[in-house]
């Protein structure tokens, strides 16, 4: 019989119909017939550890778990030798778990191991509980492990070693007592753990557990063991008289009872531009914990921030009240007071100076909503397309590259289509840091299923070290090597003729321009050799679908722009576009950097990509909005702080971002900020922009409001209100809907979805969204059909051109605009680290991040820490052309030679990147080239404490292997399978 | 001409963090889970004690509930001192249970027979609250 044909089965006598190969498990649980299991996840795939799940087919006994449909099997999970081998395995499971679910925290109606021993009706478990011989692990700030209540499934291992690929855990088979451990055996918080979070969102139990969860969750937990200890001994006591059942059955009721206790709103993260979406857990207003499960993009998966990070939520930093400046300081004052006061001044400079005198910058925090209002605010309410966001400082570059290209500026496919293709490439981006649940995915496909992985990048980071090939190419030369080997392909016949003919455009033209970028000449400007490079063209002509992942090593440079075109030229020549498993991956940062130019925050965009340019779009919005627009595209970001300089830029009202330290060249920056007459910063905290403000608005983080965001995958997806707005602080949809009112809008907005209904009305992309669709955890990804029909894979059938066809782009390549010299002999790389984001002005907020990561620190390479007798926290002054900074040293090989790179997690402008950075930008976009950049070292002290504490998880030491290696557990010698009865004292 | 200002630092009223009157109330009080499960209890009692009464649905089940009711004697009312009782009546407990060995049926059941263990333990298993009502 062939793979994937379908067939008939029976189960229990039932007639199933199923495919070969499919897991029996699967097949059991779609035709919901009860069989317990354990270890057992989709997300995980089958672990074989528990030992519950054993059905009988063709009269021998297998883990259905471990089975696959192979014939016209008759499977029974009922018969009289299967029920007896289950219950032989849940009672082994209860002899490593002890039963105290009205106590317990886990008790919440979704735990595994509670659902399991309730639907197998065991009244009796054979063996008793015996507590194992090991202390609860609590050194780890976000999560404990207690090994007594773990019954070695596995399933935190699984997801450590093969879904995070972190490879932390393992269990211990050889211990007389098996346990979980981390690396090679220390404490949880002493270990490479990056705290993700995977292994206590999989843990069938309390074994590993949110701290935030501790003594909180449930009415009788957190009690003092003096009360508990009897507690549970009474119970116990009474079990023979009543059975585990009516136990089981008392903690249900108290769990249903918990549903009043614990609020459980979905919500979708807002750190970083994968777009994790899961509950969030509250009580009041404490978070109790994250729980992730059917996000469309991440399942089971977060990162630490998405998972641990949301204490800024309740940090006492928060604006509660609006503040206005008065002399030296701010003072309190109330929102009608601060709105009147922003509309009246609103008036006067545009009375004085023309609409175009107002700036305004939205915010890739915000949701598509806010965004949408802030450009409407601008264009329809004030005047002028002076309307920005801050992807200006990113992604402007890889949109251009692919607007060039294949005429729409989003991933091409979403991140399932990441995981399936056989080669990926990487491109400056360490998305292990940055885009760390996406990372999860290509590290799982390549650590188990074969995908091939180059990665080019300044530094052997996380991805770097897994690569198949690791490429360093000469800081801003990634054109080039991607020109060459686009060129070495089509010369040698390796090209996709057949894509190229019926798909694709200007051919010639572009061929023509590869001229320069023969492999001599290639690998003269790159630095890398010529055999390397026609092992990558080999690789990709090689490969069953490329997809290529860039992100800010790429776009933050003179010619970002070009290099994404070239990204997107090779994807042309190779094929590898309009299908799944294939495609350009701008790997967008924010949680809605995408949906932030989306919805129209661009100075010469209209919401949905619609042109400014194009009168017939101009007309269509002016009736949409009942006004007449301005016509000239405004300024971008860049343009807008020199048009302040300048002085024909009065007034700036910026939401959610803090350009005062993000942007390049603060200090040009912050000058800027000076110079206005009217500043109006809306944020959720006192941040260093806000100092410079004349007005402050408090804003409602996404806990606290309703919306849309849109991810990397142009995937929309709903967030639901958790908690009420803090204090005075309001959603930033209300703030801008009370600004427009007061400058006349008559705006009467109740909800969101009253604004995305209006936006996808009118714009083209969006017209089937409705917030009925996006329910739950459902989501589209646009564009979307008025039908309601959304598209995961772009370009099926042709491209966003009239013709249909793709267009390819010639290019030159242009020098970096700041090289090293004698003088300022140092290249500065920098972006983000894992656990911060960005400038950390939120991640800073959680006590367990910070206790780790307490600041920023400058990687330096083993040899150039040599050369200037350098150890780890010395102290140094980085000086650039513009400004300087002062660093704590960590020599690290990450780095080479004389490229050092400093991440931008620091608040303050003594160690801020962008103290340093410099005011040239891309040349297509203004995006801030901060990739390049020179500078020169002063040692300050040789001497001084690390900058980096000893428990952060870089300095732990994987212990990398495939799963839990359920075998050893096998092979052991007091192991039986549970067809018997356990031998004594075994396992 | 704006300068930063920087020294400035918002105040910050941390009863905001206190969400509504209940929550504070609880706050304030050391014993907040009873205010909690109180709560709880009106707002999902009769739909949490269905699931009693679906297990009930099972003989073996319902005999099991039923000892164990018996066995804790079924409290009457929730009072917030209840929790003191708890700790109080389940001390008396652990000074059995401080000896390594189990304790016995006995032993246990005569510390059952002070009125304060048991309304301790009652509440210990408040819910036991609910049971009673329906059988
Ligand atoms: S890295 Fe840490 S938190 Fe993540 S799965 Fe591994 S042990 Fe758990
Ligand atoms: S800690 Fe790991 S092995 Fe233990 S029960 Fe939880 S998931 Fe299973
Ligand atoms: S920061 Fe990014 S990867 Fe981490 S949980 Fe949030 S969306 Fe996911
Ligand atoms: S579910 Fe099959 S062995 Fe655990």
């Amino acid at each position: 019989m062939e793979y994937g044909q379908e067939i008939s089965i029976t189960i229990n006598g039932i007639e199933a119909t199923c495919r070969v190969g499919e897991l029996l498990i699967d097949v059991v649980n779609r035709y919901k017939q009860t069989l317990p299991q354990i270890c057992y996840n989709e997300v995980l795939g089958p672990i074989r550890t528990c030992d519950t799940c054993f059905v009988e087919v063709d009269s021998k006994l297998v883990r259905a778990c471990d089975s696959r449909v192979s014939h016209a099997m008759a499977v029974l999970s009922d018969s009289p030798s299967a029920k007896a081998a289950q219950i032989e395995a849940i009672s082994r499971v209860l002899h490593n778990h002890d039963l105290y679910c009205t106590l317990c925290e886990n008790n919440n109606g979704n735990c595994v191991i509670h659902n399991t021993i309730s639907a197998s009706g065991i009244k009796h478990p054979k063996y008793e509980f015996e507590a194992k011989p090991y202390e609860i692990d609590a050194s780890h700030p976000f999560y404990r492990y207690d090994p007594s209540q773990c019954i070695l499934c596995g399933r935190c291992v699984e997801a450590c070693q093969d879904l995070q690929v972190n490879e932390t855990l393992s269990i211990d088979w050889s211990l007389e007592r098996p346990r979980v451990i981390w690396d090679d055996g220390v404490l949880a918080g002493e270990s490479s753990c990056v705290g993700c979070g995977h292994c206590v969102t999989v843990c069938p139990c309390n074994a590993l557990i949110e701290k935030s969860m501790l003594g909180e969750a449930g009415f009788l937990s957190g009690l003092p063991s003096s009360l508990t200890t009897p507690m549970i001994a009474l119970t116990k006591a009474a079990e023979p008289a009543t059975g585990i059942q009516s136990v089981m059955a008392i903690s249900e009721m108290e769990s249903r009872l918990r549903g009043s206790q614990i609020k459980k709103t979905k919500t979708v993260c807002t750190y970083c531009g994968v777009g994790c979406s899961f509950e969030v857990w509250t009580k009041g207003r404490k978070i109790l914990k994250v729980e992730p499960s059917d996000g469309p993009t991440n399942a089971v998966s977060t990162c630490v921030k998405g998972k641990f990070g949301w204490d800024y939520i309740n940090s006492k930093e928060r604006l509660t009240t609006p503040l206005i400046r008065d002399g030296e300081g701010f003072r309190e004052t109330s929102w009608d007071e601060a709105i009147s006061y922003i509309a009246r001044r609103m008036r006067e400079i545009k009375g004085e100076a023309g609409a175009d005198a107002l700036g305004f910058i939205s915010s890739s925090k915000c949701t598509n909503e806010e965004s949408y209002l802030m450009q409407k605010l601008a264009r329809a309410v004030v005047g002028t397309n002076n309307i920005d966001n801050c992807s200006r400082y990113c992604q402007s570059p890889a949109t251009m590259g692919l607007w060039r290209t294949v005429g729409i500026g989003g991933d091409s496919g979403s991140v399932t289509d990441i995981e399936a293709a056989g080669l990926v490439i990487i491109i400056g981006s360490n998305t292990a840091e940055s885009h760390p649940v996406i990372a999860t995915r290509i590290k799982r496909s390549h650590k188990l299923k074969g995908q091939r992985l180059i990665v080019a990048d300044l530094r052997r980071h996380e991805m770097a070290e897994r690569a198949d090939i690791f490429l360093h190419p000469k800081p801003g030369t990634d054109l080039v090597w991607l020109s060459g080997v686009t060129r070495y392909i089509y010369e040698n016949n390796l090209a996709d003729q057949e894509f190229l003919t019926s798909k694709v455009e200007n051919l010639e033209n572009y061929i023509a321009s590869l001229e320069p970028f023969d492999l001599e000449t290639t690998s003269n400007i790159t630095g890398i050799s010529k055999e390397t490079l026609i092992e990558v063209a080999n690789e990709i002509v090689s490969a069953k679908g490329v997809v290529i992942c860039w992100a800010m090593g790429v776009t933050q440079h003179n010619g970002g722009s070009d290099t994404s075109t070239a990204i997107s030229n090779l994807l042309l020549i190779t094929g590898n576009y309009g299908k799944p498993g294939c495609g350009s991956y701008p790997l967008r940062g924010h949680n809605n950097v995408q949906g932030a130019s989306d919805f129209g925050s661009m100075p010469a965009m209209m919401p949905g990509y619609e042109k400014l340019s194009d009168p017939v779009v101009v007309a269509k919005w002016e009736r949409q909005w009942g006004v007449d627009l301005p016509k000239t595209a405004g300024l971008d970001n860049h343009e807008m702080v020199d048009a302040i300089h300048s002085g024909s830029l009065k007034a700036l009202y910026l939401i959610g971002e803090d350009m005062g330290l993000v942007d390049a060249n603060i200090n040009h920056v912050q000058s800027a900020f000076e110079k206005l007459e009217l500043f109006v910063v809306q944020d959720i905290f006192f941040s260093k922009t806000a100092q410079f403000a004349d007005v402050i608005l408090p804003a409602s983080p996404s806990l606290e409001k309703e919306g849309t965001f849109t991810n990397t995958e142009r995937r929309i997806q709903r967030l639901y209100q958790a908690l009420e707005p803090l204090g005075e602080s309001r959603p930033d949809w209300k703030i801008i809907t009370s600004i427009g009112n007061a400058l006349g809008a008559n705006w009467s907005y109740g909800s969101p979805e009253e604004i995305m209904d209006e936006a996808s009305r009118c714009a083209e992309i969006f017209v089937g969204v409705t917030y009925g669709a996006l329910e739950g955890f459902s989501s589209l990804q646009w564009p979307v059909k008025p039908d309601g029909s959304d598209t995961p894979v772009l370009f099926l059938d042709g491209f966003a051109f009239p013709s249909g066809k793709a267009q390819l782009y010639p290019l030159e390549f242009i020098e970096p605009s700041e090289v090293t010299d004698d003088e300022f002999d140092l290249h500065v790389n920098n972006g983000r680290l894992l656990e911060h984001f960005h400038e950390g002005n939120m991640t800073y907020k959680s006590q367990g991040i910070s206790s780790r990561t307490p600041g920023t620190f400058l990687e330096v390479s083993p040899e150039l820490a040599k050369e200037r007798n350098l150890s780890d926290g010395s102290v140094v002054r980085l000086t650039s052309r513009r400004g300087a900074v002062k660093v704590s040293v960590l020599i690290s090989d990450r780095v080479q030679g004389r490229e050092v790179y400093l991440p931008m997690n620091s608040q303050s402008n003594e160690s801020a990147i962008n103290a340093l950075t410099s005011s040239h930008t891309d040349r297509a976009t203004h995006t801030p080239a901060y990739k390049e950049l020179a500078v020169k070292m002063e040692v300050l002290s040789a001497k001084g404490k690390s900058p980096l504490p000893k428990n952060n998880f870089r300095n732990g030491v994987r212990n990398p292997q495939m799963g839990v290696l359920v075998e050893s557990k096998w092979e052991r010698s007091d192991y039986v399978e549970p067809s018997q009865p356990r031998k004594d004292g075994g396992l | 001409m704006a300068k930063a200002i920087e020294n400035y630092k918002p105040e910050f009223d941390e009863k905001l963090l206190i969400q509504d009157e209940l929550a504070r109330l609880v706050e304030n009080l050391s014993t907040s889970k009873v205010t909690e499960l109180l709560n709880a209890l009106l707002e999902n009692g009769p739909q949490s004690t269905s699931v009693i009464v679906e297990k009930m649905n099972n003989p073996s089940t319902r005999q099991g509930i039923e000892n164990l009711a018996r066995f804790l004697g079924l409290a009457g009312q929730l009072d917030p001192k209840l929790l003191r009782g708890l700790q109080s009546g389940l001390s008396a407990t652990s000074e059995i249970l401080g000896s390594k060995r189990s304790p016995t049926f006995m032993e246990l059941f005569r510390t059952m027979r002070s009125a304060e263990v048991r309304r301790g333990i009652a509440m210990g298993l408040a819910f036991v609250a609910g049971i009673g009502s329906k059988s």
